[in-house]
């Protein structure tokens, strides 16, 4: 067998399907959850320590970020920005955008479609998310430097929840693949036109493993 | 409802959020933990080829994981790190189903053709002749797309060693796949 027909044949191993496992996640995180109160319950010195190791975590993160600060702004002095604008207009805007993102994010990320009824909810309250970034955009006006980007951003957030609705209707429907259904809607566009807005004038670089500044 | 992984999320760990995590704070184990599982599950399914067995190895690793999360830094990518943890589970999941056919006499399903998951069978049962170490890094790289440097990360080897063995993983089931092509002649 040749060396590029095997390199062929193992490149669309990602194709394969694996047998579906759609309680999994559910059954892990109540298995932590279990594990983490048995083990607060049998040792409550335990919880003093996470709570001082969590203290000296802050404590390290804002010295690092305080670091990262000082150096960038002194980078900023030798060689012009390149990172995201510093400008407060810029930053007050993207603060109430990220804000409104992260609501969405922790209602995508959380919601859970292991009933018909608990999938609805999770849609519902995603689309309150969404929503309310939509009423943001629409109700502030954006500085002029971002404004293409946050009409990139409100037309991604309406076709967010355009794909909210239809998922909706369908898990609306008895009989209907609600799992499936529940699992449509996709985030990614939105993501990517907030990472936009949040690295601007730098661009937005989509990697491996997330999204970062260029 | 979110049956994807978000990559976006995995990287976003802040000292506060592993922090919170380890001290079992539920919002915190979902951020940190659900992208990481479906993954964790495909790796799981593709070493063991049982569902079962591939569910109870991502708990058991999911476990063992949050026990040690302490130890994961903030900068570091806690998807390779948690995949190590995965890999070492169906080792071990391997391992207790050789040693319950050897004593009890119970079929090791782990090995057996299910046939029913399509693919490329010939490929698939090369996989299995593998050897553990060589079939994980066959999988992440080729089935997880995941980057060397990632791999080694999640195997605890350097990337050198991790190259070779995926290269001569390669040439292992190509001369396996050779031999089967010429008695398929």
């Amino acid at each position: 067998m040749s060396e590029e027909r095997l390199e062929n044949r193992l490149r669309r191993l990602p194709t394969l399907q694996v047998p579906p496992s759609p309680w999994l996640e559910d059954r892990i995180m109540s298995a932590i959850g279990t594990e983490a109160a048995k083990l607060q319950a049998d040792d409550p010195r335990r919880g003093m320590r996470l709570s001082l190791a969590a203290f000296a975590a802050v404590v390290i993160a804002a010295l690092l970020v305080g670091l990262l600060i000082g150096s960038r702004l002194g980078a900023q002095q030798a060689a012009p920005a390149t990172g995201p604008s510093r400008d407060a207009n810029v930053v007050r805007y993207r603060a109430t955008v990220d804000a409104d993102m992260r609501a969405i994010n922790n209602q995508y990320v959380n919601g859970r479609c292991d009933t018909r009824a608990n999938c609805l909810a999770s849609l519902l309250r995603t689309r309150a998310a969404a929503e309310q970034l939509r009423a943001e955009i629409a109700a502030i006006v954006a500085p002029k430097p971002v404004s293409s980007i946050a009409a990139r951003v409100a037309a991604a957030d309406t076709q967010f929840i355009a794909q909210l609705d239809e998922a909706t209707a369908v898990v609306g429907q008895l009989n209907s693949d609600f799992v499936t259904a529940g699992a449509t809607p996709d985030i990614t566009g939105l993501e990517l036109a907030v990472a936009e807005l949040d690295c601007w004038p730098a661009a937005a670089v989509v990697g491996d493993h997330g999204t970062s500044c260029s | 409802m979110r049956l994807r992984q978000s990559s976006k999320q995995i990287l976003a760990v802040r000292p506060q959020l592993l922090a919170s995590a380890a001290a079992g704070n539920e919002a915190a184990l979902n951020e940190l933990f659900r992208p990481l599982l479906v993954p964790a599950y495909r790796l799981a399914f593709m070493m063991l080829r049982d569902r079962t067995a591939a569910e109870d190895a991502v708990q058991e690793a999911a476990l063992r994981c949050w026990r040690k999360l302490p130890r994961l830094s903030a900068d570091r990518d806690p998807l390779p790190w948690f995949l190590g943890f995965v890999a070492n589970e169906c080792r071990n999941a391997r391992r207790s189903r050789w040693r319950s056919r050897v004593m009890l006499g119970v079929d090791d399903t782990l090995v057996a053709a299910s046939g029913d998951w399509g693919g490329d069978p010939d490929l698939l049962q090369a996989l299995t002749r593998l050897r553990h170490r060589d079939r994980l890094v066959v999988l992440m790289f080729y089935y997880l797309d995941m980057p060397l440097e990632d791999i080694a990360a999640g195997t605890g080897s350097k990337t050198g060693a991790v190259r070779s063995r995926l290269y001569r993983a390669v040439k292992r089931l190509r001369s396996q796949l050779g031999a089967e092509d010429l008695s398929h002649e």
